[in-house]
């Protein structure tokens, strides 16, 4: 249920931001958001339309761009893109593979009025 | 109108963890975040942390739960300042929650913020500690590196916990570890007992080399 806290700190930032750039209406948002973040994206969803519900915000669209896992193997040193957290090194077959990112959050662009 | 703007969601929380993190080194605080599934055991390992260390710091403790006071209360009985939070339904512990707590604690040199029970949401919100320590009892099964990897590749220290229980349930220890250094490769794992004691002295020398070090 982490989801819920997330969509409410979105919903805060939105808000702020319609006043910084003088918006009356939002009607999509932008986010980022690692595959390791373990969001469940229909439940942020649906958090983010219950709260949004009757407010300036409702009716406002969440486009989620996942972000894919990235390491760096510490036999060689080569960065990765990983497919799950397991994966072996493609290019020396290392086993000891450090993450780099996959756990971004980020709000990236807002589209309103 | 489209708008760029990159703003980290969870920027408000992060940020008043890192004040909290600030007022930590300030005070000369280490201050560990202690993660776990429900019944795991963190309660216990905080108990016997105490009584076995209780000479050489002076401690403090955050308890987050749902609802109840039942585990400031065991932290009470062993007269160290305590707080409780009741989340009243979230499933995790965050920056504000203890900002607030440390208003109200007598802080400690040592200080543990023992999260709610739950192997996902707690890993999500920085609180402001020094590391995360995850405590893993074996009843849970040997597969919550497979099922949970982010607590896993966030901790710093594993405490596998219940060892006792060895004989009793299908817990392979060895492939266990070898799936929680896939995830990663820098986690130190300690196996230990809070019922028997085994084991709690390595967990003790971690600690204060930790302490020590900061």
């Amino acid at each position: 249920m982490h989801e819920l806290s997330i969509a409410q700190n979105i919903v805060d930032i939105l808000h702020d931001q319609m006043k910084v750039h003088n918006l009356s209406k939002i009607e999509s948002v932008s986010l980022r958001v690692g595959v390791l973040r373990s969001v469940v994206i229909e439940s942020l969803s649906f958090s983010f339309h219950v709260l949004t519900s009757g407010s300036p915000l409702e009716g406002a669209r969440l486009e989620v761009e996942e972000v894919p896992i990235r390491g760096r193997c510490l036999e060689c040193g080569q960065e990765l893109t990983l497919k799950n957290w397991m994966d072996d090194c493609p290019h020396c077959h290392g086993t000891r593979v450090e993450i780099i990112s996959g756990k971004e959050l980020d709000i990236v662009a807002i589209e309103g009025d | 109108m489209k708008i760029p703007v990159v703003k980290k969601v969870l920027e408000a929380n992060d940020r008043i963890a890192e004040e909290n993190r600030r007022l930590f080194e300030e005070m000369k605080v280490f201050a560990i975040n202690l993660v776990s599934g429900p019944g795991a055991g963190k309660t216990s390992l905080l108990e016997r942390t105490i009584e076995g260390l209780k000479d050489e710091y002076r401690f403090g403790v955050i308890e987050g739960d749902i609802q109840s006071t039942l585990d400031a209360e065991r932290i009470a009985a062993l007269e160290v300042p305590v707080v409780q939070i009741n989340t009243g339904g979230a499933c995790h512990l965050d920056g504000n929650m203890i900002r607030q707590a440390i208003e109200k604690l007598d802080l400690g040199s040592l200080d543990i913020l023992e999260n709610v029970g739950n192997l996902v949401c707690p890993i999500e919100f920085d609180i402001g500690e020094y590391c995360k320590v995850m405590l893993l009892s074996v009843p849970e099964g040997d597969d919550k590196p497979l099922k949970y990897p982010l607590i896993f590749h966030e901790s710093r220290l594993l405490l596998i916990n219940k060892m006792d229980l060895i004989p009793y349930v299908d817990f392979n220890v060895e492939k266990m570890q070898k799936e929680s250094l896939r995830i990663n490769p820098h986690l130190e794992i300690i196996e230990i007992c809070c019922k028997t004691g085994d084991g709690l002295p390595s967990w003790f020398d971690w600690l204060k080399d930790k302490v020590e070090k900061r």
